[in-house]
């Protein structure tokens, strides 16, 4: 069977769509870096409230972050599982990611719909619209990726994810490992340190 | 479902429109790319001729204002993202696989889909002509004139969606070639053994990987503000300036993803035109990394006039001083080639050598502003049109020109008319300094850019109608151009693999190449690939002839990666997506599942 | 001057940085090149399982990234003071950084050109974002220079002891007793202005009274440099666009019932920067 993972021969002898992940989350630094940069340089320039101070639920945010954590947990062992080519725990292990990740939009979207009721909008103040677009933009990417968690699963389901092709396994698996580290950096700056 | 799966199945053409639309081939995605690019830069000529008509003289009412503020905003839009960016892709395309011993890129359908994404937003940019604005503000959009309160008709809409489906092409495509670039090089061409021109093209891909994400944000933030009213660029709520540094932390990499690939063009077409090898190689490729990486330290010397302060001004004019050694470098490295060199004045070397004199006239501007209490009187003035048309016309368009007469008949098997070549040279050389020269003097004696109309006893009068008849010139010189290009691509004298006895391995190949570039991949042992396998006994040696592809090709099998339409299936898609908040909910819904259907294809369909 | 100088530190090293970058970077290149050569052969076969991490090594991780996250919203909890607090967090988010990149993205084990390619955006990313603060940033000039210079960045922190919104909300720690609540005068006018201390997205006094059912005659005086206005949209009352230095004035007929509404300067973005304040009626 045609091993995927090798591939083509190639002049570093790494594998083209493995470097091409790396290369889009290098770019991908870049955009969250952006988007940090800007609700940092506006962090006390709100004129009205609420503020971070008056809504933030830190201990249900953190709630929230270890399950992203715990998600990159169950990732990297549904990889391994993979590798060693133990479908079934690599099925177990992707749903318990696809599940975590949904958990984790789920409070997402909770705690949005808290802060509107509590008056802090997109249009409230500058510290509305930063912090709605930057968690915004990140929850859209974890909703990507649960997306691709579960055309995983489906694919391993349908047996197009053998134990060759684990490469595509991992290329998903560092998608969702990098957003899980720009929640950890989210959650510093924007959660934990005081304004 | 038979037909069903009939229309469905992979296509097999490679001939024909259908042939065109789902080709995965770097050699067609590059002539796409020229082509289109062609023919956006005639259209922001067109432009610039409206607006040269309007400014040569005072008082004039031919163009209205509110036509003149769109004009100058396509026109920069037009030229920067919609030709000389697709310009120098359609030469990454075309060359770099040929100058590397590969194949193709690695990624052959995404390099399509960066194509069709490129077409489609192009045509957002251009839908305001059609509708009721395009877009006003100026190509650089300062916040908040581009907010809906004084930007209210659709133009900056288009602005904001265009320029996000254009840079998601750039990206894209930027990615697609650093990894060919590191990963598919043919055997024993290590990194200092690749030639000039890929590696600007290396350098410029990083550039785009990591700049393009900053003006997305950018964007984002913009359009945002314009559709769902948030306060990013509120001049109370927000912070105006914010958008320009935004903008110009990308604009700045920007300038250089503009102006490497055109320097790397002309590194090759010296050696070839001299005779000799590149000077100083390692330190040209050294050279192209430090303005890579200090490109990012200098943004803000685009805003010296917005009131950051004593110290930011002198860090940012310090920076911007110290860019201008390694370009300085260059340029002496490529006199250096030329020196003593056996000299042969064919239309590519002329644009080139135009290329060094008009750049470094740009460059030596670009000091002036530099010292930010000097630019603060040229800021806004045509002073500044002067550098900008200096570096981007005389800089990375004589460039791609020369770039188009060297490299054409590797593309089409046929020579551009010398002749022709040259009568165009001198239009444009002459009409682009008689356009530019004068705005230096202009702009320094206060007439401001971007009004529409300029009252007489200025002491304008003279120089604008100068400067507009320069403008007709320059017209003239690309009309020559553009029926040299297309008389000479049917009829032209055919040009044979290596009309130029140059040194790169595009050259070791047929013209036009074989769909599979070559037949056997050769193996490397020094720079100047080519060159070396011709003349293994230097320079003065008898030169050996070398087989064509490196095999006899009438026996050679080659699998290439089939074509698919999946490509213009998710470009179509993505295009949907970009113009849903200004049409119509149904449009992004529409577009999701268009977007959804290629990229599920393209997963499955196997990647050869 | 002191401020100048905390300015131009904080630049040094981002210039620094950058042009060190540059000199780096171009000879870890051309180095790389060399060793890419080198290690084609060897990386040709896949990573071997000498040193792969198992599941009972990734489980540990997980534990340590969990504690680490208490760790850091205890330390918030628990007021240690932002001089402490600030660096301890961004330590503790770079070691689970760390242990995320390097374990479950495989970093520590992969070829180094994946960790060039990553730390080289990351480091970019972060290099702008500290330009950007640095120039954007909290580094405050006295309010006399500020607005003889009328950079239009000061506008914001005009000064750095009283922000507007520690005006709006009656939190101001100096002299201004803009936050006790003024009832109308005998005269049955009452002026509010704006503008008030060099504070120019703000009112004063914020909170006003007013008798149920009378006129008043509403002043509004606009201290600032730029041009206000004064509505109270829910009673559908407004005081036209007023310039700098100008006021204007219209009658306001309250409501017999009691109510309290919201008073603004309806000029796009200007409420949401803190003109906004309460006027009761009693």
């Amino acid at each position: 069977m045609h091993d995927e993972n090798v591939g083509h021969a190639t002049t570093t002898g790494l594998d083209n769509r493995k470097m091409l992940m790396w290369v889009f989350l290098a770019s991908d630094c870049l955009f969250f870096g952006s988007l940090i940069s800007t609700y940092m340089v506006m962090r006390s320039q709100s004129g009205v409230g609420p503020l971070p101070g008056d809504i933030f639920d830190i201990l249900y945010t953190s709630v929230s972050a270890f399950v992203l954590l715990m998600s990159s947990l169950t990732m990297v062992l549904s990889l391994a599982a993979l590798q060693r080519g133990d479908h079934k725990n690599t099925r177990i292990w992707l749903l318990a990611t696809a599940f975590l990740g949904a958990v984790f939009l789920g409070g997402q979207y909770y705690e949005f719909t808290v802060f509107v009721a509590e008056g802090l909008t997109l249009s409230t103040n500058i510290f509305g619209t930063t912090f709605f677009v930057l968690t915004g933009f990140h929850g859209t990417h974890v909703a990507i990726g649960v997306m691709m968690l579960l055309s995983m699963y489906g694919a391993s389901v349908l047996g197009k994810l053998p134990q060759s092709s684990s490469l595509n396994l991992e290329l998903v698996g560092l998608y969702w490992h990098f957003v899980d580290i720009v929640w950890i950096v989210i959650f510093t700056i924007v959660y934990l340190i005081p304004s | 479902m038979a037909s069903l799966s009939y229309i469905l199945r992979r296509p097999t053409s490679e001939y024909g429109v259908w042939g065109w639309l789902t080709t995965v081939d770097h050699k067609k995605i590059g002539t796409l790319y020229m082509v289109t690019a062609l023919f956006f830069f005639l259209i922001g000529g067109i432009e610039a001729i409206m607006m040269r008509a309007q400014l040569a003289t005072p008082d004039s009412t031919v163009i209205s204002a509110d036509l003149f503020n769109q004009l100058f905003t396509m026109h920069a839009l037009t030229m920067i993202f919609l030709a000389i960016m697709p310009l120098g892709v359609a030469f990454f395309n075309w060359l770099v696989p040929l100058q590397i011993g590969a194949r193709d890129v690695a990624f052959p359908r995404l390099n399509a889909l960066s194509y069709w994404i490129y077409l489609f937003g192009a045509i957002i940019l251009n839908l305001g002509w059609f509708t009721a604005t395009s877009p006003n503000a100026g190509w650089f959009a300062y916040a908040n004139l581009t907010s809906i309160q004084y930007s209210p008709t659709n133009g900056m809409d288009y602005y904001v969606l265009g320029l996000l489906v254009l840079g998601t092409s750039s990206l894209i495509g930027a990615m697609n070639f650093v990894v060919t670039i590191i990963n598919l090089r043919a055997p024993g061409m290590t990194l200092i053994r690749m030639p000039i021109f890929t590696w600007m093209a290396f350098i410029t891909s990083i550039l785009l990987v990591l700049a393009i994400p900053v003006i997305t944000i950018g964007l984002i933030e913009l359009g945002f503000d314009r559709f769902f009213n948030t306060l990013f660029f509120s001049s109370a709520a927000g912070d105006v300036l914010l958008w320009q540094h935004l903008f110009w932390v990308f604009g700045h990499p920007e300038v250089y993803i503009l102006i490497l690939p055109a320097m790397g063009m002309v590194s090759e077409i010296f050696p070839t035109f001299s005779r000799k090898p590149l000077f100083g190689f390692p330190v040209v490729v050294f050279s192209g990394i430090a303005i890579a990486f200090m490109g990012w330290s200098v943004w803000a010397h685009h805003m010296f006039a917005t009131g950051m302060g004593p110290v930011p001004d002198s860090v940012f004019a310090a920076t911007t001083m110290a860019i201008a050694i390694p370009t300085g470098v260059k340029v002496f490295n490529w006199l250096a080639t030329i020196w003593g060199g056996n000299i042969r004045f064919t239309t590519a070397m002329m644009f080139a050598l135009g290329f060094i004199a008009l750049f470094t006239i740009g460059g030596l501007s670009g000091m002036t502003h530099a010292a930010a209490p000097s630019d603060l009187q040229q800021t806004d003035t045509y002073y500044i049109v002067a550098h900008i048309h200096y570096v981007l016309f005389g800089g990375s368009i004589m460039a791609i020109f020369a770039g188009i007469y060297y490299w054409f008949p590797k593309m089409y098997g046929r020579l551009l008319n010398e002749r022709l070549g040259k009568l165009h040279f001198w239009l444009v050389f002459i009409g682009m300094n008689i356009t530019f020269g004068p705005m230096h003097y202009v702009g320094l004696i206060g007439m401001p850019r971007r009004n529409y109309m300029y009252p007489t006893d200025m002491g304008w009068d003279f120089w604008n109608m100068v400067a507009s008849g320069g403008s007709i010139i320059m017209a003239i010189g690309v009309l020559v151009f553009i029926h040299n290009f297309y008389r000479s691509a049917r009829k032209g004298e055919i040009s044979g693999d290596d009309p130029w006895d140059a040194r790169t391995l595009e050259w070791s190949i047929a013209s036009p190449p074989p769909h599979y570039n070559f037949a056997e991949i050769p193996t490397v042992t020094s720079g100047d690939a080519f060159w070396h396998q011709k003349y293994p006994d230097g320079d003065k040696g008898v030169p050996h002839p070398v087989p064509s592809g490196g095999e006899d090709h009438d026996e050679v099998h080659i699998e290439m990666p089939r074509p698919s339409f999946y490509p213009l299936i998710t470009g179509i898609g993505i295009a949907l997506l970009g113009l849903t908040l200004v049409t119509h909910p149904i449009v992004g819904v529409v577009g999701i599942i268009t977007l959804l259907w290629g990229s599920y294809g393209w997963m499955l369909e196997p990647a050869e | 001057m002191e401020t100048q100088l905390a300015t131009f530190l904080a630049y040094s090293p981002l210039i620094g940085m950058v042009i060190g970058m540059g000199s780096a970077a171009a000879f870890l290149i051309l180095y790389k090149a060399n060793q890419m050569r080198q290690l084609r052969v060897e990386s040709e076969s896949s990573d071997t399982d000498d040193d792969h991490p198992t599941p009972t090594l990734y489980a540990q991780i997980a534990g340590i990234l969990l504690a680490i996250t208490i760790v850091e919203v205890v330390v918030v909890i628990i007021d240690i003071g932002t001089l402490l607090l600030i660096p301890i967090l961004l330590i503790l988010s770079a070691i689970k950084f760390g242990f995320v990149i390097g374990y479950y993205m495989h970093l520590k084990f992969d070829h180094k050109l994946f960790s060039t390619m990553f730390l080289g955006g990351l480091f970019l990313a972060i290099g702008v974002m500290a330009a950007l603060i640095g120039l954007f940033g909290n580094f405050t000039l006295p309010s006399d220079t500020v607005l003889a210079e009328s950079s239009s960045h000061e506008k914001h922190h005009l000064t750095h002891v009283d922000s507007p919104l520690m005006t709006v909300l009656g939190l101001s720690g100096s002299d201004d007793g803009h936050s006790e609540e003024v009832a109308s005068d005998s005269s049955g006018s009452l002026t509010i202005t704006s503008g008030e201390s060099g504070v120019e997205f703000a009112f004063a006094p914020a909170n006003v009274e007013v008798s149920a059912g009378e006129s008043v005659q509403l002043i509004f005086d606009n201290k600032g440099t730029i041009a206000h206005d004064f509505a109270i949209p829910e009673l559908g009352f407004a005081i036209e666009s007023t310039d700098a230095g100008q006021s204007g004035s219209a009658t306001l007929a309250v409501p017999a019932t009691p109510g309290t509404y919201d008073f603004i300067c309806s000029i796009p973005g200007h409420k949401e920067a803190g003109m906004v304040g309460q006027i009761v009626i009693n």
